[in-house]
């Protein structure tokens, strides 16, 4: 037995004939709903956004006289947090427009780099969203609890702090441990899996 | 519009019987396969519009094909698939001539190699030139040819041993 001999035979073997309009159909059909569904969420997101930067600014402007500086200051920070989640989204949608008719090194340096930004939204980016969102409601503390006593203020920042930090801690320790494991593994089997087709010397590109 | 479909027909009429095979040589299990096959015509009709031309269709299409294989392997990796039957479980309509005995040992024994490696040889089994290949992969030449080399052999061996357990 030799190669050749074993070509023909697979090219041989007998393959049904495509349904070629109704195949055609199927992707045109569900190609349509994919981008509807894409351009349905960014309205969405877009009008989402419109609507809380509106009501935020109408909060400022009508009651801000009488209130301190950290009032101004906690809207700040939940435009800013507000800001971090939009652009972690846009940035994650940027990321689902992958070419599929790339080499296999370049598909696989992509989904690499891909998982390497779950990773770091993972590992980073969440973290500075809960300060952040801590640092907002903080503020908004301080001028709200102004007229109460000094233990009222304290049970506030006492509670808040425990229960934003004690969730980012357990979710830290079991749901993104678990998350951050698994992005680890696919990014190490997509780096091998390229060392194995382009070739031993594209190992050394990748680490 | 009607350009699009007419391209997406004419593509999938010269190059339907090759990507099927390829999507067999990666997946042992026929339903998978078929899945697979949805997915690469699925990815093949959204990338259309961003053809320009740079690279010949074949190769194109190809490209298309073994990164939707790669993309369908990562998507999988959680959910096991069925193990290879420790004989082979040709059905009964199949058992008529040699021929169609030796394919199943065939893509058995192609079951065998590695996701990447089986993914490589079905390009060869294709007949794409060692350059070819490499342009799909975005290897070189030189690494494509020594990689082949390699897997063919280890392909016939377990053929040969194949061959020798049946009897």
């Amino acid at each position: 037995m030799n190669f050749e001999d074993i070509q023909k035979s697979w090219k041989a073997q007998q393959v049904a004939e495509p349904a070629g309009l109704q195949r055609q159909q199927e992707v045109k059909s569900r190609w349509e709903k994919q981008q509807r569904r894409l351009k349905l969420t960014n309205i969405g997101v877009t009008l989402a956004f419109i609507g809380t930067g509106s009501v935020m600014t109408w909060v400022y402007l009508a009651f801000h006289e009488g209130h301190s500086l950290f009032f101004g200051g906690s809207i700040m920070a939940m435009c800013l947090l507000m800001f971090l989640y939009l652009g972690l989204m846009w940035r994650g949608m940027a990321y689902k427009k992958e070419r599929m008719d790339v080499s296999s090194s370049e598909y696989l340096d992509y989904q690499v780099k891909m998982l390497l930004w779950q990773r770091k939204v993972a590992s980073t980016y969440s973290q500075y969203y809960s300060f952040i969102l801590w640092a907002c409601l903080m503020l908004y503390g301080w001028d709200v609890t102004a007229p109460g006593t000094i233990w009222f203020k304290l049970a506030f920042f006492g509670l808040t702090s425990a229960y934003i930090f004690g969730m980012l801690i357990y979710v830290n320790k079991t749901k993104r441990k678990r998350q951050l494991k698994s992005l680890d593994a696919l990014i190490a089997d997509l780096r091998e899996l390229k060392g194995s087709i382009v070739g031993s010397e594209s190992r050394e590109m990748l680490e | 519009m009607q350009n699009k479909e007419a391209i997406f027909n004419q593509l999938l009429k010269d190059n339907h019987a090759s990507i099927y095979r390829i999507c067999m040589a990666y997946l042992y299990d026929r339903s998978h396969a078929d899945d697979l096959y949805q997915e690469i015509l699925y990815n093949i009709w959204k990338s259309l519009d961003g053809y320009k031309g740079n690279a010949q269709l074949s190769t194109w299409i190809y490209r298309v094909a073994v990164n939707t294989a790669i993309s369908y392997n990562i998507k999988q990796k959680k959910q096991q698939h069925a193990a290879l039957p420790e004989t082979l479980n040709i059905a009964a309509e199949e058992r008529n001539t040699q021929e169609e005995v030796q394919l199943q040992q065939l893509r058995y024994c192609i079951q065998q190699l590695e996701a990447q490696d089986r993914l490589i040889i079905s390009l060869v089994l294709e007949d794409k030139s060692y350059k070819e290949i490499a342009e799909i992969t975005g290897s070189n030449t030189n690494n494509v040819g020594v990689k082949i080399n390699r897997i063919k052999a280890r392909l016939l061996k377990l053929m040969e041993n194949r061959a020798e357990h049946e009897l």
